[in-house]
């Protein structure tokens, strides 16, 4: 049975480097869809999600609720992206080319279409407002409630229902009716 | 009007498992100096149990003293009769006797003492 986050931030909170790391284990992969979704680009949001998970684990003690960590987190993620689009940006992160890590990308030819289809689909989600683009990649991709989704943007869960709505009906325009991008080309 | 949930596949890091990884060890490289501070950092209950043990030696040795200054402290001087020592000070015996008795002079009293002398 898994560990509940709020143990895990109480454990975080006192120091154990394992709990934070199970704490990123968990939530990098929607901290960075939503910070990808916001920013565009790639590096961006990998800037930003280093960002964020620092200043989590700096504000840790400011988490009042842990069980509802991952909303918490990602309150902090979309303010700091939205942050680096307002003000240029200092780049202050560990340059990631600089970590030695294997160079081997896998099959050149597949890594080369998904980067495509991504830029084709953050161009896309270029159409939608920011606050639309929050909820689509949290619901659709990440499969967050439209409560917590409401938390990360302060917003009513009406309204959360609401931006979805448009959001699909948006990105299907761009797709030229189509669900998905492999549908589209 | 079809309101399926769009594919946003293409956008998971989990699809990019050498840029996931990366990312978790930047992440790792930059918590870790908070994370050890962290570990280091005293609680509150700690802090009261490192002051508990003095706090108790303290309390004892001023609980000892006073026991020891009720039991072996001299009496204290008995207050200087008003009737009788009060005179050193120019205090007329009688008003320190009406003082010691707690009651009020008559006015036989104030009229001598007013006019006694006349």
């Amino acid at each position: 049975m898994a560990i509940p986050d709020a143990n895990l931030v109480e454990r975080a909170r006192r120091g154990d480097a394992a709990a934070f790391d199970e704490l990123t284990e968990r939530h990098l992969d929607a901290a960075y869809s939503l910070a990808l979704a916001l920013l565009g680009s790639p590096d961006d949001a990998e800037d930003c999600v280093q960002d964020a998970f620092v200043r989590a684990l700096e504000r840790l003690d400011q988490c009042r609720t842990p069980e509802r960590f991952r909303s918490w987190l990602g309150r902090i993620v979309r303010n700091r992206a939205l942050n680096m689009m307002r003000h240029a940006r200092v780049r202050a992160a560990v340059r990631l080319d600089d970590l030695s890590l294997p160079s081997d990308r896998g099959d050149p030819a597949r890594d080369l279409d998904r980067e495509l289809l991504r830029a084709r689909l953050i161009g896309a989600l270029g159409h939608l407002t920011e606050s639309q683009r929050t909820v689509i990649v949290l619901h659709d991709l990440e499969g967050w409630s439209h409560g917590e989704i409401a938390e990360v943007l302060g917003i009513r869960v009406g309204a959360s229902r609401a931006h979805l709505f448009k959001a699909r009906k948006a990105l299907r325009r761009v797709f030229g009716g189509h669900s998905s991008l492999e549908e589209w080309r | 009007m079809n309101d399926e949930p769009v594919d946003l596949a293409p956008l998971r890091l989990a699809a990019d498992p050498i840029r996931r990884d990366r990312l978790k060890a930047a992440i790792r490289i930059r918590t870790r100096h908070e994370l050890a501070r962290r570990a280091t950092r005293e609680t509150p209950m700690a802090t009261l149990a490192r002051w508990f043990r003095p706090l108790l030696v303290g309390s004892g040795l001023l609980f000892a003293n006073a026991i020891a200054v009720l039991l072996f402290a001299p009496d204290p001087p008995a207050p200087a009769r008003l009737a009788t020592g009060g005179a050193q000070f120019g205090v007329p015996p009688f008003i320190g006797a009406w003082l010691e008795r707690g009651e009020e002079p008559s006015p036989l009293d104030l009229i001598v003492l007013f006019e006694g002398d006349r």
